[in-house]
C-alpha cells in the first residue's frame, strides 16, 4: 500500500515538473510585456534618430510570403521622439553599424521579393487573359475559381475546379482558358525558393464582374 | 521562445495559396483557318464548305477567308506560327481525305494551337458512302469540341412539319433532316395535321401528335422500322407527348375530364398517372433533365404561364415560374438545368425567351413578331425555333453568343422544329 | 449495326483533373447513320348519319369567341338555341362539336383551347337536357383556319366551334 502511495505522489510531482516545464517552453509564465511584437515589415532605420531595433526582425523575413502581396507603409517615427539619443559605445556601434546594413539589404530584398512576386503574378494573369474566350448570355457576378499545379519547368500539371460558378459555360470557358495557355515560360527564371513557396500552386479566379 | 512560437505559425502562414484574378476576358469568337484539304476525289470541297458552314453557324468561330490564306502548308511541319500570328489567327486545320475501297471516304484531319506553337489533335473519321455531309458534320463536330471543350451539335438531327397547301386542302409531312437542314427525308406524309414532333431520348423513336382518325391521337413510330402505335386507346383527344429522359415514361394531355390536364403514362405497365387536376388549361409538359421536375403551361392564373412540379415530393403543388408579360408557354430545359426556354409575349409579339433559375427577369433571345415552338439543342447552346407568317414558316436558329441563322427555306409552311439528342 | 471502330470521348467539367502528360488529342471515329422508313396515311373521317333536313339548318352553324376565352356570348346562345330545339325534337341527331383558335401563341395551347371551346358548347347544350352522349367534342386548335390573313378580322373569324 505504502509503495503505491510513494509511487502515487512520484508521478504526480513528475507530472507538476513535466507541466511546468511544457508551459515554461510555450512562454506561458511570461508576462505580457515582455512580449515584443513580431513585425511584418522591417523598419526603416534612421541611425541618429531611433532606437535600434532588435534581432526580432530576422524571424520576420520570412513572414513576408504572404497571400497576397500587399505594401504597408513603413514605421514613421515622430520628431518628438528624437530628442532622446542613446549613448553608444564605440564598440557597440560597430556592431549595431553591421546589423544595421544587413538590415537594409534584408529591406530591399523583400521589396524585390514582392516586386518579383507581382511581376509574374501578372505574367500569369495577362497570359490567362489573352487565352479567356467569355461566353455571353451570362449571369451577373459569376465566380469561378480553378486551383492549378505548376512545375518547375511552369508546365501546368493539374487542373481542377475548386468553385463552380453556377453556369456550365462560363466554367468550362475558365478551364478552356487555363487549358489553352499550358505552360509558363518563364517559370525558369523564378527562384526556387519563390517557386515552392508562392508559385507551385496557386487559385486563379475568374471574376468578370469586378 | 519567440523564435519557437513564430516557427510554429510560419507554416500555416505558407499554406495560403496564391490568388489570381481574372476580369477580362475577349467575347470574340475563335479565329480559324482551314487550309484546303488534300485529297484527290471530287468531293473534298464540299466536305470542306460543309465543315465551314457548321462553325460559323455555331456563332463561337471566325474562319478566314481562303483568299486571306498566307501560305498553304502541306503538313504541320510547315507551318510558320509567327506568320499565322501576324493575322490573328488561334487555330489551323490541316485534313486528307482519302477513297476507301467499297467503304466510303476516310478523313484524317489535325488542328495546331497557333499560340502554343504545337499540334493540338489528329483524328480519323471513317465515312459512310453517300453520306458525305455526315463526315464534315464529324469533323467539325471534332473541331468544335477541342477548341470550345463542349460538345458539338452538327451530326443531330431536327423533326419538323412541313404543310404543303394545295388548291382544294393541305397535306401534311414530319421530316427529319440534319441540324443544318439538309438531307431532308420524310417520316410520315398524311392529309391531316400533325403536330408535336418529340424525340425518344436515345432518338430511334419519334411521338407526335396525328389527326388521321378524326381527333388528336398520339403516334410513337420507330424512325428505322416505320412501325407506328397508338397510345392509348379511348375515345378521347390525346396530345402533347413528352418522353422522360430514361425512355420509361411518357407525359400526355389528356382532355377525357373535360378540359386539358396532364398525365404520365408508363410505358412498360401502361399505368396512367394523373399530374394536374385544375379546371385551367394545362398542357404542353416538359422533363427537366434528370427527369425529377416537369415544367408545363398553365392558365390558372387567368393567363398562359409556366408552372413547374416537382416529381419527388410528396405535395406536388405546381410552382409558378414566369411572371413577367402575359403569354409564356411551350417551355423547355436547359440541358444543364440552368434554366428555361419558352415562349414569351411581350406588347403584342411573341419571342423565344431565356430565363435564368437563378435570376428573377426573363432574356429574349429573339427578335422577330411571331416566333414559336423553341427547341434547345443537347448542348445547351442553340435554340431553334419557327419564324411564321401566314404565307410561309421557317426554321430559324439562334445561339446563346447571339448569332442567327436560319435553315434553308423548303417550300410550304415549315413548324414545330424538335432537336434531337448526341447521335456521336 | 454499329460499326465497331466507334470511339466515344468522354467529357466531365465539374471536379475535372487533367493530367496534361500528352497535349495531343487523338481519336478514331466512324459516320454511323440510322435508316429511316418512310410512312404515309390516309385519314378515314366517319360520315355522320344525319338525316337530310337536319343537315341544311347544322351547317351554318357556328359560334364564335374572343381571344384568349372560350366565354359564350348571348349572340352564340341565340345561335345554339335553334340546335338544341332540333335536337330536343329528334332524339337520334348526333352532333360532333370541334372547336378551333386563331393562330396566335404556341400550337398545343391553342388545341386545349379549341377544346374548351367546344366543351362550352357542349355544356350549353346539355343544360338543354340533351344527353352528353348524342354530342362528340374534338379541338383542331389552329390547324384549320377559316381565314388564313394575319389580322385582327381574320383573327375573330377562326376563333369558333363549329357544329355539325
Amino acid at each position: 500500500m505504502q509503495t503505491r502511495a510513494n509511487y502515487l505522489q512520484a508521478s504526480f510531482f513528475s507530472f507538476l515538473i513535466h507541466a511546468a516545464l511544457f508551459l515554461y517552453l510555450i512562454g506561458f509564465f511570461y508576462s505580457e510585456k515582455q512580449l515584443r511584437p513580431i513585425l511584418s515589415k522591417p523598419v526603416t532605420v534612421n541611425i541618429i534618430v531611433d532606437d535600434l531595433p532588435n534581432k526580432n526582425i530576422k524571424q520576420s523575413e520570412s513572414t513576408k510570403v504572404l497571400k497576397k502581396v500587399t505594401q504597408t507603409s513603413p514605421v514613421t517615427i515622430a520628431k518628438d521622439s528624437a530628442l532622446e539619443i542613446p549613448k553608444i559605445s564605440s564598440e557597440g556601434s560597430i556592431i549595431n553599424l553591421e546589423d544595421l546594413l544587413n538590415q537594409e539589404l534584408e529591406a530591399l530584398d523583400s521589396n524585390q521579393l514582392e516586386n518579383e512576386i507581382n511581376q509574374y503574378s501578372s505574367l500569369i494573369i495577362n497570359l490567362i487573359e489573352s487565352a479567356w474566350i467569355k461566353p455571353k448570355n451570362i449571369q451577373e457576378n459569376l465566380i469561378c475559381d480553378i486551383k492549378i499545379k505548376i512545375n518547375s519547368r511552369g508546365r501546368i500539371i493539374n487542373i481542377s475546379l475548386i468553385q463552380s460558378s453556377g453556369n456550365i459555360r462560363f466554367d468550362n470557358s475558365a478551364l478552356q482558358a487555363v487549358k489553352r495557355v499550358e505552360t509558363f515560360s518563364f517559370f525558369n527564371e523564378i527562384k526556387k525558393e519563390t517557386y515552392e513557396d508562392v508559385f507551385k500552386n496557386i487559385v486563379i479566379s475568374f471574376n468578370p464582374s469586378k | 521562445m519567440k523564435k519557437f512560437l513564430i516557427l510554429i505559425l510560419l507554416p500555416n502562414l505558407l499554406f495560403a495559396e496564391l490568388l489570381l484574378e481574372i476580369t477580362k476576358g475577349s467575347e470574340n469568337p475563335y479565329r480559324v483557318a482551314i487550309i484546303p484539304f488534300q485529297g484527290t476525289n471530287s468531293s473534298v470541297n464540299i466536305i470542306v464548305e460543309v465543315l465551314k458552314s457548321d462553325l460559323i453557324r455555331s456563332g463561337e468561330f471566325f474562319i478566314l477567308d481562303e483568299e486571306m490564306l498566307l501560305s498553304i502548308p502541306s503538313n504541320i511541319e510547315e507551318i510558320k506560327p509567327s506568320e499565322w500570328k501576324l493575322l490573328n489567327i488561334d487555330f489551323i486545320v490541316l485534313g486528307n481525305v482519302i477513297d476507301e475501297e467499297n467503304s466510303g471516304l476516310k478523313a484524317t484531319y489535325q488542328i495546331y494551337d497557333v499560340n502554343k506553337k504545337n499540334k493540338i489533335r489528329s483524328s480519323t473519321v471513317f465515312g459512310i458512302p453517300g453520306k458525305l455531309r455526315q463526315l464534315s458534320h464529324y469533323i467539325s463536330d471534332g473541331i468544335y469540341e477541342t477548341v470550345t471543350g463542349i460538345k458539338g451539335v452538327s451530326a443531330t438531327k431536327i423533326l419538323y412539319v412541313n404543310e404543303i397547301i394545295n388548291s382544294t386542302d393541305s397535306d401534311y409531312i414530319l421530316y427529319v433532316a440534319d441540324a443544318d437542314g439538309a438531307n431532308e427525308q420524310v417520316l410520315l406524309k398524311s392529309s391531316e395535321p400533325i403536330i408535336s414532333p418529340a424525340w425518344s431520348p436515345d432518338s430511334k423513336k419519334i411521338a407526335y401528335v396525328s389527326f388521321e382518325t378524326g381527333m388528336a391521337k398520339v403516334f410513337i413510330q420507330d424512325i428505322g422500322t416505320g412501325e407506328r402505335e397508338l397510345v392509348l386507346l379511348n375515345d378521347n383527344q390525346i396530345s402533347s407527348p413528352a418522353w422522360s429522359p430514361d425512355g420509361k415514361l411518357l407525359s400526355l394531355t389528356l382532355y377525357q375530364d373535360g378540359n386539358a390536364e396532364i398525365y404520365i403514362l408508363n410505358l412498360l405497365n401502361k399505368n396512367l398517372t394523373r399530374l394536374t387536376k385544375h379546371y385551367s388549361i394545362d398542357t404542353e409538359s416538359s422533363w427537366s433533365p434528370k427527369g425529377t421536375k416537369i415544367l408545363f403551361t398553365s392558365g390558372r392564373s387567368g393567363a398562359p404561364q409556366l408552372y413547374e412540379i416537382d416529381l419527388t415530393k410528396f405535395n406536388i403543388k405546381p410552382m409558378r415560374l414566369t411572371f413577367e408579360g402575359n403569354y409564356n408557354a411551350k417551355g423547355s430545359y436547359l440541358p444543364n438545368n440552368e434554366g428555361i426556354v419558352f415562349v414569351h409575349r411581350s406588347s403584342n409579339q411573341f419571342q423565344i425567351a431565356l430565363k435564368y433559375f437563378n435570376e428573377n427577369f426573363i432574356r429574349p433571345l429573339t427578335e422577330s413578331k411571331m416566333d414559336e415552338s423553341p427547341s434547345v439543342s443537347p448542348n445547351g447552346n442553340v435554340i431553334v425555333y419557327a419564324i411564321t407568317d401566314n404565307t410561309s414558316g421557317m426554321i430559324a436558329g439562334v445561339t446563346l453568343s447571339g448569332a442567327t441563322f436560319v435553315l434553308p427555306a423548303t417550300s410550304g409552311k415549315v413548324r414545330e422544329p424538335a432537336w434531337s439528342g448526341f447521335l456521336r | 449495326m454499329k460499326n465497331n471502330n466507334k470511339l466515344i470521348i468522354a467529357y466531365s467539367f465539374i471536379g475535372l483533373f487533367v493530367a496534361s502528360c500528352s497535349s495531343v488529342q487523338v481519336t478514331e471515329e466512324a459516320v454511323y447513320e440510322d435508316s429511316i422508313q418512310s410512312i404515309e396515311v390516309s385519314s378515314n373521317r366517319s360520315e355522320s348519319s344525319t338525316p337530310m333536313e337536319s343537315k341544311a339548318v347544322l351547317a351554318n352553324a357556328t359560334v364564335y369567341f374572343e381571344f384568349d376565352s372560350f366565354n359564350l356570348s348571348t349572340r352564340s346562345i341565340q345561335a345554339l338555341k335553334s340546335i338544341t330545339e332540333l335536337m330536343q325534337e329528334n332524339s337520334a341527331i348526333e352532333i360532333t362539336i370541334a372547336g378551333h383558335a386563331d393562330e396566335r401563341g404556341t400550337r398545343e395551347y391553342n388545341l386545349a383551347l379549341g377544346q374548351r371551346r367546344a366543351e362550352s358548347v357542349a355544356d350549353y347544350i346539355v343544360l338543354k337536357n340533351i344527353s352528353r352522349s348524342r354530342l362528340t367534342i374534338k379541338s383542331y386548335g389552329e390547324e384549320m383556319p377559316m381565314s388564313s390573313s394575319s389580322n385582327e378580322r381574320s383573327w375573330a373569324r377562326n376563333r369558333r366551334a363549329e357544329i355539325n
